[in-house]
């Protein structure tokens, strides 16, 4: 018998699918929580999936995890679909971006970014276009050039980690 | 700006508002629903500072209202107007509103998230909602770490808002799309597009009123410009093909239509009780008839306004005392009666 992945007590019978991005995501609900229709928000709805693909993944005991700065479990999670505070992304970093690429269809930022975060954010993007035309300075065995973009990779990296 | 409900924005007709929040959190906190009740005071403190400390044109323009002193039905009126959620309006922990003086703007402190920045215009404003949403933003970035990261974004207790923590949603009114039934296609082909839509007032899917609202389910690996953008075409299209189809049915069934809208109006100036879904309805009838030119006393303005002050916090507070369900009735087809007489002396 399935079990509804909102309440977890009753058994499933409805099935929802959503598509996002073309990623679709399969939902098992009992009739009570699916009658409750619009109302069940997606923080219900995803709670339950943190948890599952790490453990599938062999990582462990990933309920046994806590955040080191707010305390919260994976299992507090799955019970209320809520982080607990900012540095839980960095603790569940991995199993984030599996919940993430399942219900917003990407795990990567794009868009506005803080002030303070601009400076070396655009380092980072110069430093990919630069590993790029790298890339294409030895396919055409133009090593001189190629030289000249590994040192400013190395520059822009040490720049990077002493900040 | 005036008040999104009594000004008459673009599109209107098919467009009754448009809503723009982000999410935002002080990084040195832990979310809303791990903070101690100290911890979110200082929250509610160093937000109020952020937003009004040095620029005295800023302190004149907005209020700080004390969320946690005012009683269930206060905080009703303020989610009627949709200045504010359920979820701040029913909370027990130290939550705080700042508003700016035109209502346009409301900063919801302590909900989900630390910071809910919302705008409100009416009509179709998208951008305009927006760029002020990304000011106020920056202006309280100069004074306030938010919490981000180089991969996920903005960091937002739930995960369904990371990245951009943009929520962007239309408002629509579409009557002919859903007297045609052609409604229920086009809300399934927004929902693979990556839009939700749901009934405004209704319970579950079903929309009261025709009033429908849209908004973006995706907030990380787009821009806000792209998710703005491609909202603005898809409500576009939606828009476009609500005028075709009144039109359309108008030429069709003319005396029919008309029929029913004046017979909503007739209700709606004469009736001694209506119960909050009549009226929602009549509303929506009229609302109709008056882009359709049949009715001419009204403008969209004071159905806007009605459909708000018909909700039951706002009657209460307009009669001044707790009413009962018949009670209720009553001064709602009172308050619909006075409003319509009142407009249709000018």
């Amino acid at each position: 018998m399935p079990i509804c992945q909102v309440c977890k007590k009753r058994e499933a019978t409805v099935f929802l699918t959503q598509i996002i991005n073309g990623n679709k995501t399969d939902l098992m609900m009992c009739r009570q929580c699916a009658g409750e229709g619009y109302k069940i928000d997606l923080n219900t709805l995803i709670s339950g999936l943190l948890g599952l693909d790490w453990e599938n993944e062999g990582a462990g005991s990933a309920t046994e995890i806590s955040c080191d700065r707010c305390g919260m479990t994976v299992d507090e999670f799955n019970r209320t679909g809520k982080m607990g505070c900012s540095h839980c992304y960095d603790v569940f970093r991995e199993p984030m971006k599996v919940l993430l690429k399942r219900i917003q269809g990407n795990t990567r930022h794009q868009g506005k970014i803080p002030d303070r975060y601009a400076a070396a954010h655009a380092a980072e993007m110069e430093v990919e276009r630069l590993q790029q035309e790298l890339k294409e300075c030895i396919r055409v065995e133009n090593y001189e050039r190629a030289a000249v973009i590994r040192d400013r990779i190395r520059q822009l990296e040490a720049e990077r980690g002493g900040r | 700006m005036k008040r999104w409900y009594i000004d008459k924005g673009p599109d209107s007709d098919v467009v009754v508002s448009t809503r723009v929040r982000l999410a935002r959190n002080f990084e040195e906190y832990p979310f809303p629903s791990r903070c101690s009740r100290q911890q979110q005071r200082e929250i509610i403190q160093k937000t109020v500072d952020a937003l009004t400390g040095e620029d005295l044109e800023l302190r004149k323009g907005f209020s700080t209202i004390d969320f946690r002193k005012l009683d269930l039905n206060e905080r009703l009126v303020y989610v009627e107007k949709r200045l504010v959620s359920k979820e701040l309006a029913k909370s027990d922990q130290e939550v705080g509103l700042l508003l700016s003086n035109d209502e346009q703007i409301s900063i919801m402190i302590n909900e989900e998230d630390h910071l809910r920045i919302q705008c409100l215009a009416s009509g179709m404003q998208l951008e305009k909602a927006s760029e002020i949403c990304n000011y106020i933003d920056n202006l309280l970035s100069q004074k306030i770490n938010f919490a981000f990261d180089d991969t996920f974004g903005y960091l937002t207790s739930c995960p369904t808002n990371i990245g951009t923590a943009i929520r962007a949603s239309l408002m629509l009114h579409l009557p002919a799309l859903t007297i045609t039934g052609h409604i229920q296609a086009l809300l399934e082909t927004c929902g693979k597009l990556g839009l939700s839509v749901r009934g405004l007032y209704g319970e579950n899917t079903e929309a009261r009123g025709s009033m429908y609202q849209l908004s973006n389910q995706i907030t990380l690996g787009k821009s806000e410009q792209d998710i703005v953008m491609s909202m603005r075409t898809i409500a576009y299209q939606l828009t476009e093909q609500e005028r075709l189809l009144r039109k359309e049915i108008m030429k069709k069934k003319g005396l029919q239509l008309e029929d029913k809208i004046m017979r909503s109006y007739g209700v709606l100036k004469y009736a001694r009780a209506l119960s909050s879904d009549e009226a929602m309805e009549r509303l929506s009838d009229v609302r109709f008839g008056i882009f359709a030119n049949l009715i001419t006393g009204l403008d969209e303005t004071d159905i806007n306004e009605m459909m708000l002050q018909i909700q039951p916090g706002s009657l209460q507070q307009y009669s001044g005392k707790t009413l009962g369900a018949d009670e209720m009735g009553a001064v709602r087809a009172s308050y619909v009666r006075n409003h319509i007489a009142e407009r249709e002396k000018r």
